[in-house]
């Protein structure tokens, strides 16, 4: 008895070390680039062009964020950024609220139609180039709106919300209200929706982060550079040599207020970081609403 | 005699299906705050959803650019499938598809499994609360953001990556244009990406189990590993199988979004998936039919896996959709 516990124990231990030798290799290896980015953004020139720079800054500089904030096709984009989100976040929540309510009151007799209408496109659709056509077709190509609203109504959060609020809104509520004299609309929008601001935020927040991060749709179906998103300028820069920031080098010499080249990658990197800084700062306080979408959503299965 | 009885026969019918009829109106009447509701939905729907899979029927004919989706002249019926199947880059492109989606699930499925099993036996709650978040991160990080810092560190001018394999092999790899690299570099950065999100379910799934069943097993003098493998993994296979399914189901559909920040000429022969053809000579190429024929058949066999996929796990007794 005695020897078999020791023998677990010993197992345990030897077992319980390699658990956290694990993660922290782990979580090293997912902090590595952002290190290595932080870094290389930070560090002197004359370090980062010679390679040197791999974990820790070498000297210091901050050379390359005066560039990136000096550059204005990065501010026009960013306020595009905000804009799309903030727009397409508010079509969203608008359709999928207005879309979860009917499917709540049991006593709607187009109920399960509608469920049929809305469920069928999450398993077929038309494809890319039909969508194109359409938008092209529908005259909001190059507008704002091919950006907000195509997807603005999607199964997934309308099911998520119509849960929500099965479980969180009473019917005797509802009732007492309708009791009273009150039409749906008014019932929705004043009553239900104070209730549902937990769901609300966590679908607002994927939204957000899902059109802060979209670039496909941007270039598809935005033509000009002005009404581009960061993302697309950082596309460019990063990937297509686009030289926004070399010209910021150079206006920025010839007022002079810098006085020598900026290795290209510093540049670049510090463009990624000051994309990157404003998720990662708000993300850990946010982080409680997605995590409580991922947990809702598993529990409709 | 017949004549008058069929009579009365067709004007009771009639009645009846009036008042059927106006029956139904008079709810919808009643209804129609809640129909007002759904109107823009529908409305939204029936353009953005239902319309372009109308669509899908340019695939079969020879699509002119001004022609719109309800003009059907220039029907070819399956030329353009046709043309999919005899052209030269066919096999390529499936077979890159499913082997990017294969790689992906083999290596990639496991790890959030294994990180959530690690992370559960951690007792420090306020470190383990900080790894988790530290793990969340990368999944915020944009896909231009992920492939940017891959290409620069890759890069055979000094990326870092590249320093490090000249250490150690001598050599400056160009890891970008060698199509042999491909694969990994996807599926790595889509671990790295990942790993900790997709760990949250799990320990989700981990924390309903019944603590009752691990002092059982305590009293039976069983390591942690053993009471991993035998309470905690069964503990989540619903959850795994789910999951599986889901995977499984979209064994052909990449999306084309990392594939093209990622992949250059030099390596179609093992970067080009189905959705970037479809995309540079469907889209840029404005070959329309010939790109919907593509997209068309692409969603058909990935509906047919869902359904399949479904079909095993209900046969296996495992988890399933529905």
């Amino acid at each position: 008895m005695i020897l078999k516990e020791k023998h677990t124990k010993f197992k345990d231990d030897l077992f319980i070390i390699s658990v956290y030798a694990a993660i922290i290799i782990a979580i090293l290896l997912s902090l590595y680039p952002f290190m290595y980015v932080t870094s290389m953004s930070i560090s002197a020139r004359d370090q980062v062009q010679s390679g040197k720079v791999w974990l820790f800054p070498r000297g210091f500089s901050l050379d390359s964020y005066k560039v990136v904030l000096a550059t204005g096709e990065i501010w026009l984009s960013y306020f595009n950024t905000v804009l799309y989100s903030v727009v397409g976040t508010f079509f969203t929540l608008l359709f999928t609220v207005i879309a979860a309510y009917p499917l709540t009151r049991k006593d709607f007799s187009l109920r399960k139609v509608f469920l049929t209408l809305i469920m069928i496109p999450m398993f077929i659709s038309g494809g890319l180039i039909p969508t194109f056509i359409l938008i092209q077709s529908l005259g909001i190509y190059n507008t704002i709106w091919a950006i907000v609203l195509p997807g603005a109504v999607a199964a997934w959060n309308i099911i998520l919300v119509k849960t929500f609020m099965q479980y969180n809104v009473p019917d005797s509520i509802i009732e007492s209200a309708r009791i009273d004299g009150a039409n749906d609309i008014l019932i929705l929008f004043k009553m239900v929706v104070p209730l549902m601001t937990p769901i609300l935020a966590v679908i607002a927040l994927y939204s957000i982060v899902a059109f802060w991060n979209s670039y496909l749709n941007i270039l598809i179906y935005l033509r000009e550079s002005t009404k581009h998103t960061i993302q697309v300028y950082l596309m460019n820069v990063l990937l297509r040599d686009s030289n926004i920031l070399r010209s910021s080098v150079s206006s920025l010499k010839a007022e002079g207020r810098m006085d020598s080249a900026i290795p290209n990658i510093q540049l670049k990197y510090a463009f990624i970081m000051f994309v990157s800084l404003p998720i990662i700062f708000s993300y850990p306080f946010l982080q409680k609403y997605f995590i409580k979408g991922v947990i809702v959503g598993s529990l409709k299965d | 005699m017949n004549f008058r009885q069929s009579n009365l026969n067709t004007i009771t019918d009639i009645a009846v299906s009036r008042t059927g009829m106006s029956r139904f109106v008079k709810t919808l009447y009643k209804e129609k705050v809640l129909i007002l509701l759904c109107l823009p939905v529908v409305v939204h729907l029936a353009l953005f959803s239902y319309i372009p899979l109308y669509g899908v029927l340019i695939a079969f004919q020879d699509f002119r650019p001004g022609q719109g989706f309800f003009d059907l002249s220039h029907w070819v019926g399956f030329d353009n499938f046709i043309r999919f199947f005899k052209g030269l880059y066919a096999y390529r492109l499936v077979r890159n598809t499913f082997l990017l989606n294969i790689y992906a699930i083999l290596f990639g499925f496991p790890v959030p499994i294994i990180f959530a099993l690690l992370l559960n036996e951690m007792r420090a709650d306020k470190l383990k609360k900080v790894f988790q978040t530290i793990s969340y991160l990368p999944n915020f990080i944009s896909t231009v953001i992920i492939c940017g810092l891959v290409i620069n560190m890759l890069s055979p001018s000094g990326g870092i990556i590249n320093q490090l394999a000249v250490l150690i092999t001598g050599n400056n790899m160009s890891f970008l244009i060698d199509p042999k690299y491909f694969r990994t570099i996807y599926v790595v950065t889509g671990i790295w990406q990942n790993f900790g999100w997709g760990s949250i379910i799990y320990l989700a799934t981990i924390s309903g189990i019944d603590i009752a069943l691990y002092e059982f097993a305590d009293m039976d003098g069983a390591s942690r590993f053993q009471k991993i493998i035998n309470i905690t993994v069964p503990g989540i296979l619903p959850t795994i199988s789910v999951l599986f399914i889901l995977n499984m189901a979209s064994l052909m559909s990449v999306a084309p979004e990392k594939v093209l920040l990622l992949y250059n000429p030099a390596i179609y022969e093992t970067a080009d998936v189905i959705s970037t053809y479809l995309f540079r000579v469907g889209f840029l190429g404005a070959q329309y039919s010939y790109g919907t024929a593509i997209g068309l058949l692409n969603s058909v066999v990935s509906l047919l896996l869902l359904v399949l996929s479904n079909k095993a796990a209900q046969k296996a007794k495992l988890a399933s959709l529905w």
